[in-house]
């Protein structure tokens, strides 16, 4: 029965093959347009390479085609992406489409690709070699979804910064995106020769391209079945017209037109959102999956854990921070006050790797300054932003789970082979971040998106991530900005219970009522440098501290609200 | 020689002004509008059909297809950004919808004007030939080039001193601090859509006479170009994206000159590769500071 | 008491299927200042978003000066004098301080105040006129934000979260400010999160709860109130 239809069925896997070579790089948030780029250079590779018979009698040349095509497609993408990767967003799809255009040129003008004619081979590749591609690359990305690996893509997808913070190697979650599309579009590229049996500079032009992003944006990139979804949508639609009766010309790419417009206008996601809407709503993890105690024990306290001198930060004439010596001891909460635009942020910054100093030097836990944030968040280092950093289209517990990365093993490979240990760990770091939750009181909001939460919730929620990582050092970049005082108590309170467990806190607050109540050392900063430094109450009363922050009437209050 | 970089500068002038239509709705509102292109060939066509059914003079003719470009733009941006206002996946979307809307405009252009290329009519537009030291110019590559320039300068005019001009920076820079501030951001955000799009219009129907005959694949022809267009002249920057329209009209023509045609469009994506690796704020763009 | 300049009433505000303000209901008398505090996520900010025309209520009415605006664009209300000082201050980074100034008053450029009635409200940004606004610091933006509001002459200022990320020195400064737009007549609706002293400046005060309002009267009596220091001024 399915006779008639073997090639509509084949176009169908060869278009999710090529979606799925968007997918990745749209999992990862680059917006990486150099597909057929890739599979240009494959498809031409493996025909000149392979040869046209099959090999020792029996072995088709596409199967040994695909293999040489992927390391083609990975090579390509990996060589390019030295270069591209420093790019983001639109400018990094125009340079990736520049870099597509350049090989079709070549190719069009060399001499082994016998220019714009094209090659011929035979053709090997049946309808059901086609799709079993697609099952393995389904399967691939059906057990990446929910590993260790799968939340790094898209904690890098929502805010890199953050994914950094956290202990995610940015640079190298990117390119891994990039290599694994440039492999699967070098697969692509050599089932399309080997299907059509001719193979020409045309076909991997432009429109490739934006079909390629079209369906994999069609199918939805959040969901493992996506681009089959958008490759059979797409590839339906002209069929249907075309079996109601519809044949002028215009009509098709009208209708289609049409179709891709209502998706995308009215179901945010693509089409498998209709597939994925009943998700159940976390649940607390039994006891029996909290062997928490394997974590690393915190150093011993009074330690001196970091320690930096004559950091400075410079942005063009402005001086942020000026000469800035610190010594942070375990256990101790030290506070950061100062003015606004003192640069209390921009030490965080230096200090948690977000940003290289202009001068000075030191080691935080061990890492030297200047170095990429996600080595200080693996050396222990946690922190939250001032302007909350969440991971918007994740929900409030894969948020907290992203915090775990550092203190969990990788899973994705163990889960291809379903070992029971993948398994294990994966329940482990689960756990771990419900016990954060629960620690901030946001368990019962597990299952909601963080742009359902209120601005104390979002608040709490990073705090939350930031511990699920287990740090020796957390940093909070004014957590109590917009929360009242009875909140303010709370995380008051939430501070002193961390460093009783033995965990260092550096904060930067503007509540001076909750930085007296909750650090046991004070910093001030004014204009860059430190203005005065040591136990809280004494340098609150510091004459200079007065004048340079709290005014007068702080004072005031001070003394009538804590006498 | 001196004919090559003549020819580089009126090819340039096109690309430019088909290119600041699609900066100017990037600077202001983040868009990368990919239905300019089918906006742009649909310019052609209708400039060729009234042109046939009127007998209308050119310079009357060219405001009457900026006035079709405008109502186009201003649909464009209803029915593919509109709807997509606040979603998390904004930009993403806004490519996609944008692609489908070019697709629909495409077909729209196929059911009336059918297959095959269309033509202006033999003596639409008697042209003439000048000859200024050696160089050959045609009075259709004048006018391009004039027109091209007057346009250019009237945008530039119009964002830098006028009170829509003023909006339109200020939407550029904070969408929410121009609504606070009274700014009618609809109101901004349709009237660059309009301004895009009459002057990507523009630029097909001149691109046209250039021509003499459109296909439906004119605007596709030229897309890519106007990327690299937008991207050397540095996103956003409409005096850049003028520039880098004749630069890279130049440096074409000196590719054919120097080495054969089927290198052309090397030249625009080794260029565009090349800048963005290096400089990719852009030949004449501004460095964008970041907020942590 | 003269006629309230603006009433809300039966106010609902939803984000999707979450409702952040359910049937909220006050009035604001001319020359007033009403403060509107309460714990994080308790609507404040959402009422003010619907009342300033930033976001469309799900449900209920706002009359202003006697009209009902419930359904007109942000930048009407701003041209008839409903100004709000949004959260985070929002100032235009890249445009000089005078050009922030020259937006604000844009929509009632016949009504507005000349810029140097600013500078004498505002000394700080007189010293800092021709600079980025964005090289200012967090406490100057704040006051540049509110002297763009204070430009276009309203008749009502929203204010939402002035102090929020100030210094304590600033916070001082922010509320003589508000002292002062409140002496020249200008009716003023306050939200905070910094409870006692928006209760200190303010007549009137409604503290929100979950997106209703649970307690209102007169502001000296809420700061005595124990179910309200308890709940949101802190047991010293």
């Amino acid at each position: 029965m399915l006779e008639g239809y073997n090639t509509i069925i084949t176009v169908i896997a060869l278009g999710a093959i090529l979606a799925y070579s968007f997918h990745v790089v749209l999992m990862a948030g680059q917006l990486s347009l150099g597909q057929a780029g890739f599979a240009s250079l494959a498809a031409y590779t493996s025909t000149l390479v392979v040869p046209a018979e099959p090999i020792a009698g029996s072995i088709s040349p596409v199967v040994v085609g695909l293999p040489v095509g992927a390391a083609v497609g990975a090579a390509a993408a990996f060589v390019v992406g030295l270069p591209v990767l420093r790019l983001r967003g639109v400018f990094l799809a125009i340079a990736t489409i520049a870099f597509g255009e350049m090989v079709r040129v070549v190719v069009n003008n060399a001499e082994w690709t016998n220019g714009a004619l094209g090659l011929r081979v035979d053709k090997w590749v049946t309808f059901d070699f086609a799709w079993i591609i697609v099952a393995v690359l389904a399967y691939l990305f059906w057990r990446l979804g929910p590993s260790r690996s799968g939340r790094a893509f898209a904690a890098v997808r929502e805010d890199e910064l953050a994914a950094g913070s956290m202990g995610v190697d940015v640079v190298r979650t990117r390119m891994a995106s990039f290599i694994a599309s440039g492999a699967i579009a070098g697969v692509y590229g050599v089932l399309f020769a080997y299907f059509f049996g001719r193979l020409t500079p045309a076909t991997f032009d432009f429109s490739l391209t934006v079909n390629g992003l079209v369906t994999a944006v069609l199918g939805g990139y959040l969901v493992f079945f996506g681009p089959v979804l958008g490759a059979g949508f797409l590839t339906a639609v002209p069929e249907v017209q075309k079996a109601l009766g519809l044949e002028a010309g215009w009509i098709h790419p009208l209708v289609t037109g049409a179709l891709l417009l209502a998706v995308i206008l009215f179901l945010p996601g693509g089409l498998s959102t209709l597939f994925s809407r009943m998700r159940p709503a976390p649940r607390r993890p039994g006891p029996d999956y909290a062997p928490l105690d394997a974590l690393d024990p915190l150093p011993d306290r009074g330690t001196p854990i970091a320690e930096v001198r004559g950091l400075a930060k410079r942005y063009g004439a402005v001086d942020a921070v000026r000469g800035v010596d610190l010594e942070i001891r375990s256990g101790e909460v030290l506070g950061i006050i100062g003015p606004n635009g003192a640069g209390k942020t921009t030490l965080v910054n230096m200090i948690s790797g977000l940003e290289p100093p202009t001068a000075g030097e030191g080691t935080i836990l061990g890492v030297p300054l200047g170095s990429r944030p996600h080595r200080f968040a693996q050396a222990g280092v946690s922190r939250t932003f001032q302007h909350s950093k969440l991971f918007e289209r994740l929900t409030v517990l894969d948020n907290v789970l992203v915090g775990t990365h550092v203190v969990s093993r990788p899973t994705y490979l163990r889960r291809l082979a379903w070992l029971p240990s993948a398994r294990r760990d994966e329940r482990r770091a689960l756990a771990l971040a419900w016990a954060q939750l629960e620690r901030v009181g946001l368990a019962d909001r597990a299952g909601l998106r963080p742009g359902a939460l209120s601005y104390g919730d979002r608040r709490r929620l990073e705090i939350a991530r930031a511990l699920a990582a287990h740090p020796t050092l957390l940093i909070l970049d004014e957590p109590a900005a917009g929360m009242n005082h009875v909140e303010a108590a709370e995380l008051a309170s939430l501070i002193r219970g961390l460093a009783d467990d033995g965990v260092t806190v550096l904060f930067i607050e503007h509540n001076v009522k909750m930085v007296l109540e909750a650090c046991t050392r004070l910093v001030v900063l004014d204009f860059g440098a430190v203005i005065a430094e040591g136990e809280p109450r004494e340098v609150a009363a510091d004459p200079r501290v007065v004048e340079a922050y709290l005014g007068a009437e702080a004072a005031d209050d001070e003394e009538t609200e804590h006498v | 020689m001196l004919q090559q970089l003549a020819n580089g500068v009126f090819a340039g002038s096109i690309y430019a002004l088909f290119a600041i239509g699609f900066t100017l709705v990037f600077g202001v509102l983040r868009h990368l509008n990919l239905a300019h292109p089918a906006v742009f060939t649909a310019g052609a066509f209708v400039g060729i059909e009234v042109a046939a059914r009127t007998a209308i003079p050119v310079w009357i003719l060219l405001p009457v297809v900026a006035l079709f470009g405008a109502l186009a733009g201003v649909l464009v941006e209803r029915i593919a950004f509109r709807p997509l206002r606040g979603r998390d996946d904004e930009h993403f979307a806004g490519l996609i919808s944008s692609v489908a809307l070019g697709g629909i405009v495409i077909a729209l252009l196929q059911a009336r004007y059918g297959t095959e290329p269309q033509s202006f009519a033999m003596d639409y537009f008697p042209d003439r030939l000048f000859e200024v030291a050696g160089v050959r110019v045609t009075l259709t590559q004048l006018v391009t080039l004039g027109l091209a320039l007057v346009l250019m300068v009237g945008l530039a005019w119009l964002v830098s001193a006028t009170p829509l001009g003023r909006s339109m920076r200020a939407v550029a820079e904070n969408p929410t601090a121009a609504k606070v501030l009274g700014v009618n951001v609809g109101r901004v955000t349709a009237g660059t859509y309009a301004l895009s799009s009459a002057l990507g219009t523009v630029a097909g129907a001149l691109l046209a006479l250039n021509l003499g005959q459109a296909g439906r694949d004119l605007g596709a022809s030229i897309e890519l170009v106007g990327f690299a267009v937008i991207i050397l002249g540095g996103l956003g920057s409409l005096w850049g994206a003028m520039a880098a329209g004749v630069v890279l009209g130049i440096a074409e023509a000196l590719t054919i000159h120097l080495f054969d045609s089927t290198w052309k469009s090397m030249v625009a994506f080794a260029l565009l590769f090349a800048v963005l690796v290096l400089r990719p704020r852009g030949l004449f763009g501004h460095v964008k500071v970041r907020e942590v | 008491m003269s006629e309230p300049i603006l009433e809300v009433e039966d106010l609902r505000v939803a984000y999707g299927r979450v409702q952040a303000v359910r049937g909220v209901s006050f009035t604001v008398p001319e020359g007033g200042l009403v403060a509107l505090v309460g714990a994080n996520g308790a609507g404040k900010s959402s009422v003010l978003a619907a009342v300033s025309g930033l976001m469309r209520p799900a449900g209920g009415r706002v009359r202003f000066d006697g009209e009902d605006v419930t359904r007109r664009p942000a930048h009407r209300r701003i041209a008839a004098g409903l100004v709000l000082v949004p959260e985070g201050r929002q100032i235009l980074g890249t445009l000089t301080v005078a050009e922030n100034l020259a937006l604000g008053a844009h929509r009632r450029r016949r009504q507005a105040a000349p810029e140097s009635e600013m500078y004498d409200l505002f000394p700080v940004l007189a010293e800092r006129r021709a600079l980025p606004a964005g090289s200012l610091s967090g406490g100057e933006q704040q006051m540049l934000a509110i002297a763009r509001a204070m430009i276009a002459r309203p008749r009502v200022v929203l204010l939402d979260e002035p102090s929020m990320g100030l210094a304590p020195k600033m916070v001082d400064e922010v509320f003589a400010v508000i002292e002062k737009i409140r002496a020249s007549g200008v009716t003023v609706v306050l939200v905070e999160q910094n409870a006692r002293r928006a209760l200190r400046a303010a007549d009137t005060g409604h503290v929100l709860e979950t997106g209703e309002i649970a307690h209102s009267g007169p502001a000296s009596e809420l700061l005595q109130d124990p179910r309200v220091v308890k709940a949101y001024l802190g047991v010293e």
